[in-house]
């Protein structure tokens, strides 16, 4: 009992000293957000802060915050990162979050684009510009709320993916392909490349077997195998998202089967299945995530000093990367910023 | 023996009987293991739900689909082999989705740094235990509640893992290696390696459940913790091991789910916790602790296991999955509510002392 009494007296003393240390980091952090913040009142781009808030973690999501964090260092200028994860709730927190800190520009990945508007519109109301990236609002909105708006093309993303897929059809499968897609349709920019993939599609002759929602790789992995193994026939998977193209991928090839499968998102990972010889990886479309964060910075950049964005959509072009072709392969493998 | 009698001793004190006494005696004799009507009755509605899906659901009784399903039971059973004596305890553990995946960072991370396999897994695994145990230890010494102290590791160790790869799965050459694939795809006469460590997994914890004295003192401490503690139970270190035995296993499940994937993906595993907890559940365990068995929570697994997979051969969008689990677990708490059990056998009862007033009084009839 007494031991017991003491392990926690000296548990208690460690963790009250531990908030104390925490809180006077915090207060050196106020100090220097005191600092910049006075910097950015001064004029200019230089000394400001610019929140970022970001719709979820993963690959594509670093790579935009590290070319965006890349432009703001260039430029002197403060990066807030935030990353709600998907979550309606948090991503409303974050944005009275980011107006109570005053931040002069906020770059915005919509979750939504008919959820987040209020998001958009309180931080309108606000006074604070906003470029958006990835997803943005209602297209009757867009240019009312936000300066500009970067994003990958997805359409020509969803086409590119599913031309190659079309291709394989007709070169490969004698009648009617019988096609799975497990797809991240919860999310409005899934939605357009699988509206694009589909239009491809109709070069070929196929019948939908299976069409499911599946978000992490965890899910999409039992999700794809229920799938192969009531579809015993199934010739190919057609996928619109990262964690479905990696989750694909481990299914097939732990259950051995032979399908194929068309892929969306670009990673080291996806890299290595293209050049895995006989794997069931095609081809994967590649989307430009550093390229989409230096774009956006240097706008909210541009806003902050006073200029007119030359246009308002921002379209990133991807590219497709097939195991036809492993030079590219390897050379994206030899340039990712993945560490 | 001894330790069941100074149970019962302790029971019969004037501290335990500040309690009800119902529980005290219950946590005393251990008369909540048994619970074998409730394993009888999943067991049933398991074979009935296997009976109707192998008629609907297209190549649902196939070797290569219930292999799959076994396979896919794998990441909860794990897991649900430990939670089983967590809740037993009265305890909960909402931080295992997060430690799988943090486990799968960690295993893919070190593999990444050069260290040999067996070292990288030891670690993995070690540190599970490690933060499991120190969970516990900040439940049972500063007494807050497991749900609270989980919860914050549910949260710290999510972070830790996106913190650790900047949400980048990380896919180091060696987590394909022999050993990795082995253990993610490999088989051994036709049956999944890590089929095998799941059986091999519940054969331990049904041991420990049913054989020890650990095993007992767990029941006691679920059952009454007053009691237990009177009769000379180290509460204390039973919790501390708890926590300990889910930090590990959670690594365990993280560290297969990593070898399956060929990465360790931090945004995997996200309700992992719900879905142990509720095969669990289903599995006859009482959330108020002081009674569950290993053979529930086995079927358990094996019911939400093969009910997800059903779904998903016959098409279902794996959202109704949700639906489905989440009444599933109503209707297994239903079940087990002990109001509503009373209810029921108060129902009976009166039916029959109705019936046998009735058949007293025709006969009374008769006879006059």
């Amino acid at each position: 009992m007494n031991s017991s009494a003491g392990i926690r007296h000296t548990l208690g003393a460690a963790s009250v000293l531990m908030l104390v240390v925490l809180a006077a980091c915090g207060d050196d952090d106020a100090a220097e957000d005191d600092a910049a913040e006075s910097a950015g009142e001064a004029g200019g781009a230089e000394g400001s802060t610019v929140a970022i808030i970001a719709p979820f973690a993963n690959p594509f999501q670093t790579d935009i915050r590290r070319g965006a964090e890349m432009v703001a260092e260039e430029n002197g200028v403060e990066v807030i990162y935030l990353n709600y994860d998907a979550d309606s709730e948090q991503e409303f927190s974050y944005v009275q979050d980011v107006i109570n800190r005053d931040v002069d520009a906020v770059i915005y990945g919509a979750n939504d684009a008919e959820v987040s508007l209020a998001g958009f519109r309180q931080i309108e109301s606000a006074g604070i510009p906003i470029v958006c990236f990835d997803t943005c609002v209602v297209e009757e909105e867009q240019e009312n709320l936000t300066e500009a708006f970067v994003t990958s093309d997805n359409t020509q993303l969803g086409t590119m993916a599913g031309d190659g897929a079309a291709d394989w059809v007709n070169e490969n499968v004698d009648g009617t392909a019988q096609l799975a897609f497990v797809t991240c349709n919860t999310q409005s920019v899934c939605r357009v490349r699988w509206d694009a993939q589909v239009e491809a599609l109709d070069a070929a002759d196929y019948e939908v077997v299976a069409d499911q929602v599946a978000v992490e790789s965890d899910r999409v992995l039992t999700t794809t195998e229920g799938i192969l193994q009531a579809n015993p026939d199934l010739d190919l998977i057609v996928t619109n998202g990262l964690p479905q193209t990696e989750g694909g991928v481990a299914a097939i090839n732990r259950l051995n089967r032979d399908v194929v499968l068309f892929g969306m998102d670009m990673t080291s990972r996806i890299a290595q299945d293209l050049l895995e010889p006989d794997g069931p990886l095609q081809a994967a479309v590649g989307q430009d995530g550093p390229a989409i964060g230096q774009t956006m910075m240097e706008l909210a950049i541009q806003v902050l000093e006073g200029e007119e964005p030359e246009q308002f959509l921002y379209e990133i072009p991807g590219t497709l990367y097939t195991r036809d072709d492993p030079d590219a392969v390897r050379e994206f493998l030899e340039t990712t910023s993945e560490e | 023996m001894q330790v069941d009698e100074r149970l019962k001793a302790a029971s019969e004190t004037s501290v335990a009987r500040t309690v009800p006494r119902r529980y005290a005696v219950s946590a005393a004799l251990n008369l909540a293991r048994p619970g074998r009507a409730d394993q009888l009755g999943l067991g049933l509605a398991l074979v009935f739900l296997v009976a109707v899906y192998a008629q609907i659901a297209p190549n649902f009784w196939t070797l290569s689909n219930l292999t799959t399903v076994l396979q896919q039971s794998v990441y909860v059973g794990v897991i649900a082999v430990g939670m089983t004596l967590v809740i037993i305890a009265g305890e909960i553990d909402v931080s295992v989705g997060s430690a799988a995946a943090f486990a799968g960072v960690v295993v893919a991370l070190l593999l990444d740094s050069g260290l040999a396999w067996p070292l990288a897994l030891a670690a993995t695994i070690l540190l599970g235990a490690t933060i499991g145990a120190f969970a516990g230890v900040i439940r049972a010494v500063f007494l807050i509640p497991s749900f609270i102290v989980t919860l914050s590791l549910f949260s710290a160790l999510r972070g830790m893992a996106l913190l650790l790869t900047d949400a980048i799965p990380q896919a180091p050459t060696e987590l394909r290696n022999s050993f990795f694939t082995f253990v993610g795809s490999g088989k051994i006469v036709e049956l999944p390696v890590s089929v095998i460590l799941l059986v091999a997994l519940f054969a331990v914890f049904w041991f420990i459940s049913t054989s020890t004295r650990f095993g007992t003192h767990v029941y006691a401490v679920g059952g009454n913790v007053n009691a237990a503690r009177l009769a000379g139970i180290r509460v204390t270190r039973v919790r501390v091991t708890l926590f300990a035995l889910t930090g590990g296993l959670a690594a365990v499940s993280g560290i297969v789910l990593a070898a399956v994937l060929g990465a360790g993906d931090p945004n995997v595993t996200q309700g992992l916790e719900f879905e142990v907890i509720a095969a669990v559940i289903v599995g006859g365990t009482s959330l108020y602790g002081g009674r569950g068995t290993m053979a529930g929570t086995m079927l358990g697994v094996l019911f939400i296991a093969v009910l997800g997979n059903g779904l998903v051969l016959l098409g279902i969008d794996p959202f109704a999955n949700f639906v489905v689990r989440g009444l599933v677990v109503l209707v297994a708490v239903l079940v087990m509510s002990s109001t509503i059990r009373d209810r029921i056998r108060d129902r009976v009862r009166r039916l029959q002392h109705r019936e046998q007033g009735a058949q007293r009084l025709s006969s009374t009839e008769e006879e006059t």
